[in-house]
């Protein structure tokens, strides 16, 4: 899925942040105002997200005539690094530092093939064992290697 | 002519054997953090701080400032190999030093970095040896109106940091200040933005925004280009890794411009560090003759903000050291370990513990020296390190940056942050929104809401503090300044090079 | 110049330093391998702290733990857990098993936290049980002295010539020293401006430079500018004189009534810890806070060190639950 030179990307994503903006007006105008010698804690969220609106909107604008070369977008190695970081951070209480660590390495593997298994086993491994070595061992994080 | 026989005491007690041993000890350890993300000097410090308590005062002081200012220089390691961002700082050291180890310049640009830190803190010791007391007195007297300005004027220089567009840099510095905001709000104790999450009342970790938007997004980057540049390890060689003369030109006033931004600003308790070195990389940008290179591996560009970094870590010691008044989180868990110790910093230990005041100065610069030693023959080691193929590289860098955001509070929910800082940062990249002056606007969100609120407060609702205030005023108006001349001037440059320099994306 | 002995004791503390550092580390390991045993303890005991290394609370209970190892035979190893609302040091107590060899630091903050947050995971008083309490500490009411606010009454006096002139400075709100100004606020009826700060530190230099009149903190928080003549200490808010201020009038002796902010730290442990265990450990606790040593180390920080009954514990949990909840209701501090 590669974007073509058009400007509609930047576009969007200044627009993605208008609204960005615009949630933080809402939700910070149900804070507390207060007056200015005493503000609440809605005053400045509701300045910033309308300094966000402005310029969001104005950086749409800036950039719609854009037309430049950009990096293609590929779904793959996205999904694949994406799922791997998920992975880890689902794992890593529950079944422990080891198990976490080869689905990190197997899944974002699978982001750049060929696959290649014999090193995704020893990479794992050495990650792991470094893992325990700085992390567990050395700093005495509270993380098991197989799980509680 | 006392100072001086006082800093011979000083060196007397820090060229002992013991002195020595701890301060190699602080500062290995400290490099070595340094590189890793997530464990930053202050885990590091808090951690070592129980240790200390069999220590001698002096030597266990000598050992945390040793890692301290080590942390600085193994962060710009880091950044500059894998664009890996350990603290908001090192992130300016990400904008021309990993471009220049893509550029196959990894080497240089560590060289270079690690001179320009050496520079930076030796600055900024001098300056402490020489004039503590009237630094200190200089930087207890910002008020918070004055906070504010000066926290301005940084935010609006950081928007001109980056190639693109002012008002996209500006746009990414309202964004950073929004994120900023999501947490318990400091002066009323209210929580905002933080849908019920518990995880979220602390705030955004920073670990998670910097790697997710830097580190994770460029591994992304790189894996849809499908290809990434792998430095042949029979390359490396030792006059591939030495600076031209050139690069050293161009070094020179860069370094000592950051080491004189770094030594004053830094020295500011709280924001000390993270502004100057925002504000030396916008300086050399707008001095330059050719700011166009600035983004792609310009010397300047990692010359003056590491310079810079290293002297406001060793200016953060000023008020710390004579008045007691710790500029940071660091600073005051270093505070608690002399209190522990019986010692209680302020006037009156210059008078008090003048070996012990003097021990630890001098220490700063042996331990400067130390790194220096140290990080110049690990260039080549860190350099062949990006030898190493990619399809090892980056599952192994997920794996530290993972396990390094979630060492810092023991937080899964800090791990998902930084895959969705990650995606973020992918568009952000891709379409031209900078990511670091978003990052300044994060860390200065809450305290520029906070001095603010407080200046108003004091003022009694009064807006004419701002302007009334003199320190307050100058920053202002120079922030008026930097906006009024930067937009057109931003705007010719980056217009004239954008459609040549981008063709390489 | 002789290295002899200096090199030996490099040798010990390097040797202290090194096999701390290794039970340290090896504790993870060994939490798998614990069994029930005749004798407590059997294996070095965790004490979670809820919050950073380095304050006063974290301190005192290190310096305590020293002792209590000793006289236990086992180390104990303190492990920090910062986070809002003591949540996740709670967790990690929760994930424990209720032996004796898991215990929890709390604080004054925790009564605060429970009414702080309405939703908070945990619920201190029926999911812990209390051991004994560890440190005592007061806060102090300081003034600049370039002011001519030198006592309590020179303060009340000011505020009444010119109402709402008074600004008081103190860490975030909902900490203990912001509720002590509420407090001391409301029992005074004075009119004041209540202004929070992000650090102690933060405060203290906004205290020297003129922006503040008062400031709530403790007395380590100040002690270098108290030493250093840059901050004045007009009044502590204990109801007994601070050892390391001798001199220095408590609130009530001052003539302010109904004022009393004593803070304090102490070890819990899980509940249905068996009473033999709770009774041991409260023994460590007390033999613990009456050493010498340990009594002095406290006063030099300007803390009592002195245990409680469990049983003691419990009622001041509740006492100074209530009393901080009316408080922060009064006070209109947002809750989360």
């Amino acid at each position: 899925m590669a974007f073509s030179k058009s400007s509609w990307g930047s576009v969007g994503v200044s627009l993605a942040i208008a609204t960005l903006g615009l949630y933080a007006v809402v939700v910070g105008s149900g804070y507390r105002m207060g007056e200015l010698t005493r503000m609440g804690p809605g005053f400045f969220p509701v300045i910033i997200g309308t300094a966000v609106i402005v310029l969001a909107l104005a950086a749409a604008f800036e950039s719609r005539g854009e037309n430049e070369e950009r990096m293609a977008l590929r779904l793959a190695p996205i999904v694949w690094v994406g799922t791997a970081i998920l992975a880890w951070l689902l794992l890593v209480q529950s079944l422990g530092l080891v198990v976490a660590t080869f689905a990190l390495v197997g899944l974002s593997a699978l982001a750049k093939p060929p696959i290649r298994p014999v090193s995704i086993l020893v990479l794992g491994g050495a990650l792991s064992l470094s893992g325990y070595l700085v992390f567990i061992w050395g700093l005495g994080m509270p993380l098991t290697l197989w799980g509680r | 002519m006392e100072t001086l026989a006082n800093l011979g005491l000083g060196f007397q007690a820090a060229l002992t054997w013991e002195s020595l041993l701890f301060c190699l000890l602080g500062v290995s350890l400290g490099t070595f953090v340094g590189v890793l993300p997530g464990i930053g000097a202050l885990a590091t410090i808090s951690m070592c701080l129980p240790l200390t308590f069999y220590l001698d005062p002096m030597h266990g002081m000598i050992m945390l400032a040793g890692i301290f200012y080590g942390a600085q220089y193994g962060s710009s390691t880091a950044s500059i190999l894998l664009n890996l961002p350990g603290s908001p700082t090192a992130a300016v050291t990400c904008l021309d030093g990993y471009p220049m180890a893509q550029q196959g310049r990894a080497g240089v640009a560590l060289f270079i970095t690690t001179i320009a830190s050496f520079l930076g803190g030796s600055f900024a010791i001098i300056l402490l040896v020489g004039f503590s007391p009237v630094l200190a007195d200089f930087a207890i007297s910002f008020s918070s109106a004055d906070y504010f300005s000066i926290m301005i004027l940084a935010l609006c220089a950081a928007s001109t940091l980056s190639t693109g567009s002012v008002i996209k840099g500006l746009l990414m510095v309202a964004v950073g200040l929004l994120l900023g905001l999501v947490g318990t709000d400091i002066s009323s104790g209210a929580a905002r933005f933080t849908s019920g999450n518990i995880d979220l009342s602390n705030g955004i970790s920073l670990v998670a925004l910097a790697m997710g938007l830097f580190g994770v997004s460029e591994i992304f980057a790189n894996l849809c280009r499908g290809e990434y540049a792998t430095v042949d390890a029979r390359a490396i060689t030792l006059r591939s890794m030495l600076p031209t003369r050139e690069d050293m030109r161009r070094f020179w006033p860069a370094a000592w411009r950051g080491s004189v931004v770094g030594s004053i600003v830094g020295m500011l308790p709280g924001t000390g560090p993270t502004i100057a070195t925002f504000m030396s990389y916008s300086v050399e940008k707008r001095i330059s003759r050719t700011p166009e290179i600035f983004g792609r591996g310009a010397i300047e560009g990692i010359s003056a903000p590491e310079a810079s970094n290293n002297a406001s870590v060793q200016a953060a010691f000023i008020p710390t050291l004579t008045l007691g008044i710790p500029g940071d989180a660091i600073m005051a868990v270093m505070l608690g370990g002399m209190l522990i110790h019986g010692i209680t910093p302020g006037p009156q230990l210059l008078t008090d513990e003048p070996t012990l005041f003097w021990g630890i100065v001098a220490s700063f610069w042996i331990g400067n020296i130390f790194l220096l030693v140290l990080n110049i023959p690990m260039i080549g080691v860190w350099v062949r390190l990006l030898s190493i193929p990619y399809h090892l590289l980056y599952p192994a860098m997920l794996f530290f940056i993972c396990i390094g955001v979630y060492s810092v509070s023991y937080s899964t929910f800090d791990v998902l942050l930084t895959l969705v800082f990650g995606l973020a940062g992918l568009f952000m990249n891709r379409f031209g929104f900078p990511a670091a002056p978003l990052l300044l606007g994060f860390v200065l969100g809450p305290l520029l809401e906070e001095h603010f609120r407080r200046a108003l407060v004091l003022s009694r609702g009064d807006l004419a503090v701002f302007l009334e205030r003199p320190i307050s005023l100058i920053f202002l108006a120079m922030t008026a300044l930097v906006l009024a001349g930067s937009i057109p001037l931003v705007r010719a440059a980056t217009g004239r090079v954008a459609g040549l320099v981008r063709k390489r994306g | 110049m002789s290295y002899k002995p200096k090199m030996a004791r490099l040798m010990r503390r390097l040797l202290i330093g090194t096999t701390l550092a290794a039970t340290a580390i090896s504790l993870p390991l060994m939490t798998s391998t614990v069994m029930a045993q005749e004798d407590f303890p059997t294996r070095p005991i965790r004490v979670i702290v809820p919050f950073g290394p380095g304050g006063l609370a974290d301190v005192t209970v290190r310096l305590a733990g020293e002792k209590m190892s000793e006289i236990l035979g086992q180390q104990i190893v303190v492990e920090n857990h910062p986070g809002a609302g003591g949540v996740a040091a709670a967790e990690q107590l929760l994930r424990s098993e209720p032996d004796g060899h898991t215990l929890i630091v709390m604080s004054n903050g925790t009564t605060i936290a429970t009414s702080l947050f309405t939703e908070l995971s945990y619920d201190p008083q029926s999911q812990f049980t209390p051991i004994s309490t560890v440190a005592w500490f007061d806060l102090v009411l300081f003034s600049n002295p370039d002011t001519d606010i030198d006592s309590v009454e020179a303060l009340l006096a000011k505020a009444e010539a010119d109402p709402g002139s008074i600004n008081i400075g103190t860490v975030n709100p909902g900490s203990s020293q912001n509720l002590a100004a509420e407090l001391f606020r409301s029992v005074t009826n004075m009119e004041a401006n209540i202004i929070p700060y992000r650090t102690s530190p933060d405060v203290m230099a906004a205290l020297i430079r003129g922006d503040l009149d008062i400031a709530v903190e403790s007395y380590t928080a100040f002690a270098s500018a108290i030493e250093g003549g840059q901050v004045r200490a007009i009044a502590v808010t204990g109801l007994d004189r601070n050892p390391a201020l001798p001199q220095v009038p408590t609130a009530a002796e001052a003539g302010v009534e109904n004022y009393d902010v004593t803070g304090w730290n102490a070890l819990y442990a899980l509940d249905g810890t068996p009473d033999a265990i709770i009774d041991a450990l409260h023994e460590a606790v007390a033999t613990a806070t009456e050493m010498p040593e340990i009594v002095q180390k406290f006063a030099d920080l300007g803390t009592i060190a002195r245990s409680t009954t469990p049983e003691e514990m419990a009622d001041r949990f509740e006492v100074d639950r209530q009393k901080w909840a009316e408080v922060i209701d009064s006070a209109g501090i947002e809750t989360q």
